[in-house]
């Protein structure tokens, strides 16, 4: 009873959580329109062109330093070419001379804000006529702001590679091995859906978290309730919440976009509701081993990424080789989208079964993992 | 569930009792070899400034922090074996705010009051009488994330009382709000005694402890620097009484044949104000009173000049509590 009155208030909670409504449903919803179709052709030119951007960081916090790291990386550094400056007028006499197209400008409240939760922005002052460079650095900045507000910048950065490499290139390759080729679309609502059930683990991890530092948590933790039945109602919250957000996504993409979810719709449920199991296994597991709930959610928006990038979900990897291919084994979103291709398009069954068995094992293997540090944590406390 | 029949039989039974408990962090002894007593029907008040370990207290009665030694018995019961049956009895009003910012405030309250065991058929009645009873039956349907801070704290008091604990604990609950809220909260504790909680309430304030507490213990640093009744403790220094009596007009040297009274100390007047100093508890008042009317003297007031714990606390400690 106590497991599911938890439950019931958890998930009242959850779903008037707009904003994290939002980044689950309406993000992964724009992001399939926008890869499978948007951006794909629009840039004919297989060639990229490298843009001077000028770059001055006043941050005073540490939210830009990822923000810099972000541009060193080797994505971003194949489509720009970061010129540091010191000062807002050098970077200005840098765009007057047209010596770079835009310049990047962080305040020095830029971290503060984010950290009060207020809106932060990073400012762009482009060269006039700047047509073509303007949307690529714009997209990029825009990408990590919304990181730094939550949301994942590699799928930004995802999105701009795909846009060079333009739609073809998906439908050259078949997902999966004797069966039907996935549209753009297709392909990035599967990856896109697979994604955001593994974002859905914060859901987990967050829920313990608060339970642990929450001043309600607290008060939850000295009624007559079971810590057990406490963990499994919010746990049960988010696995509910985070399998309602999948299926919104599969049929909103079914029916609004026409994507294929394959012959059976049941099986491909089945197959999400596996897959929350999954992630909210592991934000079980995450949100349980590690102390601090801030630490979770970096880890968690930090890793989801990679493994979303590893698996092929921005742009299509195919099977990697050597240490990136071992990485892409444990990636979950590469077994998760196994299944799911090797349903939709009727691929191979063994390997269909096979992905499935490893997330099932995975599930039992974070939720022992679970168990075990949480007794320890119980002990530690009371 | 009160249980208020106990009261009638005279025996107190104990509700709260601490023998020699110890916290230590690290190095710092938060709670050091405290020892109390909590016994039914009681305010029980637990004074001292910042830091002084009230908190800590707390949360080792309800079970939130380990205690590095001692013992704590609630009801008689001991925490690791009858967890349920005890928790089920304490109401518990948080420090910090502790309320659902994502839920109304009647979806709060009926939260707290089901996972306390309040069964199904009362629970709406329930959850009215403890919205009422802090005042915000009409703001059911609002947020608490809309409310102001006192809002905020009394949600937070229906929230721990809506099971009708027979024991509540309060830490500060009237931390940074007005008078009036401040006020309407005092009432409500002692009313909620009055229909058979016992109830421990931690303070810095010590209007508060000493309008509504029955049984005070007043600690600093860990340790409990006194403890008694109200009037004991405010014995603790009062050496001698003072009376002010206000008179219309001053004369026959009454002002001398008071001084002459045993076991008055001194006597004197000022703007038709007689203050009178006598030895503690000589019980002269009446033959003050006596002598002044019999000399045709009309009295207009009479107050006694009581002695507050912020005097006890700065005997005791050498300073200020709020510093
Ligand atoms: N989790 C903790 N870790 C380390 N020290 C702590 C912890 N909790 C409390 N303390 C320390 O124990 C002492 C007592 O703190 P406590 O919160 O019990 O005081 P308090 O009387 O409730 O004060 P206040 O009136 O400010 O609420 C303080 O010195 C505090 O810093
Ligand atoms: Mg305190």
């Amino acid at each position: 009873m106590r497991i599911l009155q938890v439950m019931y208030y958890t998930l009242l909670e959850y779903i008037r959580d707009k904003q994290s409504m939002a980044m689950m449903v309406l993000l992964p919803i724009g992001l399939i329109f926008l890869l499978g179709n948007a951006l794909s052709g629009g840039f004919e030119s297989s060639e990229v062109r490298v843009i001077d951007v000028a770059f001055l960081n006043e941050d005073k916090g540490e939210i830009s330093k990822h923000f810099e790291t972000f541009l060193e990386s080797e994505e971003i550094s194949k489509l720009l070419n970061i010129t540091l400056v010191a000062t807002y007028e050098e970077g200005k006499s840098l765009i007057e001379e047209r010596r770079v197209s835009a310049l990047i400008h962080i305040d020095e409240d830029y971290s503060k804000q984010i950290v009060m939760g207020d809106e932060a922005k990073l400012n762009l002052l482009f060269t006039q006529g700047s047509v073509f460079t303007q949307p690529i650095v714009t997209n990029i900045v825009r990408a990590f702001n919304n990181e730094a507000n939550k949301i994942n910048a590699l799928m930004m950065i995802g999105a701009s590679e795909v846009a060079h490499l333009g739609r073809n290139f998906i439908e050259e390759e078949p997902v999966v091995e004797g069966g039907e080729k996935p549209t753009a679309m297709g392909y990035y609502a599967v990856t896109m859906l697979v994604m955001i059930l593994m974002y859905g683990s914060m859901y987990t991890s967050d829920g313990i978290g608060s339970l642990k530092e929450e001043s309600t948590g607290k008060r939850l933790k000295v009624s007559p309730a079971k810590s057990y039945q406490i963990f499994a109602g919010v746990t049960l919250a988010s696995l509910v919440t985070v399998f309602a957000q999948g299926v919104a996504l599969v049929f909103f993409t079914k029916y609004v976009y026409g994507v294929n979810w394959g012959p059976n719709i049941g099986i491909t449920l089945m197959m999400v509701f596996i897959m929350v199991l999954l992630s909210s296994s592991i934000g079980m597991a995450v949100g349980t081993l590690i102390p601090k709930r801030r630490t979770t959610e970096i880890v968690i928006t930090t890793v989801v990424p990679v493994l979303t990038a590893i698996a092929g979900g921005y742009v299509p990897v195919g099977n990697l080789e050597g240490i990136l291919g071992k990485l892409q084994l444990i990636s979950p979103n590469y077994h998760m989208q196994n299944a799911l291709f090797n349903h939709i398009f009727e691929g191979d069954p063994v390997k269909m079964l096979n992905a499935i068995m490893t997330m099932i094992g995975t599930t039992i293997l974070m939720f022992t993992i679970t168990l075990i540090a949480r007794r320890r944590y119980i002990n530690d406390s009371i | 569930m009160w249980a208020p029949e106990q009261k009638k039989k005279g025996a107190k039974k104990m509700i709260l009792s601490m023998k020699d408990v110890v916290k230590k962090y690290d190095q710092l002894v938060a709670v050091d070899n405290v020892s109390l007593e909590v016994k039914e029907g009681e305010i029980f008040g637990l004074l001292g400034p910042n830091g002084a370990g009230k908190t800590t207290i707390i949360n080792m009665i309800i079970g939130l922090t380990k205690i590095n030694s001692g013992e704590v018995k609630i009801f008689g019961l001991d925490m690791k074996k009858n967890e349920k049956e005890i928790k089920k009895n304490i109401g518990i009003v948080p420090q910090e705010i502790a309320v659902f910012e994502d839920l109304t405030a009647e979806e709060n309250v009926t939260y707290f009051g089901k996972l306390y065991g309040v069964k199904r058929k009362i629970i709406k009645k329930e959850v009215e009488e403890a919205l009422n009873f802090v005042g915000l039956w009409d703001k059911r349907k609002i947020f608490p994330k809309k409310f102001s801070g006192g809002m905020k704290r009394r949600l937070n008091i229906a929230c721990g009382i809506v099971h009708k604990p027979k024991l509540i604990i309060m830490d500060e609950p009237t931390v940074g709000i007005d008078a009036q809220s401040r006020n309407l909260i005092l009432e409500s504790v002692k009313e909620l005694n009055k229909k058979g909680a016992t109830v421990i309430y931690t303070s810095h304030y010590m209007e508060e402890v000493e309008a509504i507490c029955s049984d005070i213990v007043i600690m600093d640093h860990g340790r409990i620097m006194a403890r008694g009744s109200r009037e004991e403790l405010k014995a603790l220094i009062k050496a001698e009484d003072r009376v002010v009596i206000a008179v219309e007009e001053v004369k026959n040297s009454i002002t001398k044949k008071i001084e002459k009274l045993s076991s008055v100390i001194d006597c004197t007047e000022k703007n038709n104000e007689i203050t009178v100093v006598s030895e503690k508890n000589s019980g002269k008042l009446g033959k003050i009173i006596d002598l002044i009317s019999n000399e045709g003297i009309k009295i207009m007031s009479v107050e006694v000049d009581k002695p507050t714990l912020e005097k006890v606390f700065l005997t005791l400690t050498g300073r200020s509590l709020r510093d």
